[in-house]
């Protein structure tokens, strides 16, 4: 699984650590999000887009090796 | 619950363990594995208690990562124990070792606490379990 979360955050000059603050998690949770080792659950993957004022598509790209 | 709060209470318990222990190592005359035994619970409480409240201060101290990791190297952590216990049946079963019960006890409980940080620091530097 591929992410944007990090090109997002850029965009509205966020930290890790506030993006965490922000979506209610661990700063290393959004660390491994980013890196793609994280598989979140779809309420998180939801409110990390609502924080990134995106669309959940937008934000997690699925190969077809994720799936 | 606030984070402030729960510090508080963390450190209102460890201090309370750690009060009985002292006090029971004065005024009884109980077994001292049990007053040392209450005593360094007690530290380690308030020591554990307060570095979480500095390293974690303000952001989330458990989320859904942690508690995923958490959940399966506690599963795992089974596994190992009652494959662990199984073993001990058969030692014991042959006759190959003389255990007492608490020789027994003791190590199923290192089993457990040392398998499942091993299992949780592993999927932690994963990142994920399937």
């Amino acid at each position: 699984m591929k992410t944007k979360i990090k090109e997002f955050r850029a965009r509205y000059n966020l930290t890790q650590e506030e993006l965490a603050k922000k979506v209610g998690v661990r700063r290393e949770t959004i660390s491994f999000l980013e890196k793609g080792k994280y598989n979140p659950s779809l309420k998180l993957a939801y409110k990390v887009s609502q924080v990134l004022e995106t669309t959940i598509d937008e934000l997690f790209i699925f190969e077809e090796d994720d799936l | 619950m606030e984070k402030e709060t729960i510090f508080r209470n963390r450190i209102s318990i460890g201090t309370l363990i750690l009060l009985l222990g002292i006090i029971l190592e004065v005024f009884t005359s109980i077994d001292s594995i049990i007053t040392i035994s209450l005593i360094n619970a007690g530290i380690i409480v308030i020591l554990v208690s307060y570095y979480k409240f500095i390293k974690y201060k303000g952001g989330h101290t458990q989320d859904e990562w942690t508690r995923k990791i958490g959940r399966t190297g506690l599963a795992y952590s089974w596994i190992v124990t009652f494959v662990v216990t199984i073993g001990l049946f058969w030692v014991d079963y042959f006759g190959w070792l003389q255990m007492s019960v608490n020789e027994v006890l003791v190590i199923i409980f290192f089993t457990m606490i040392i398998s499942v940080n091993l299992f949780q620091f592993y999927f932690k530097r994963q990142g994920d379990v399937e």
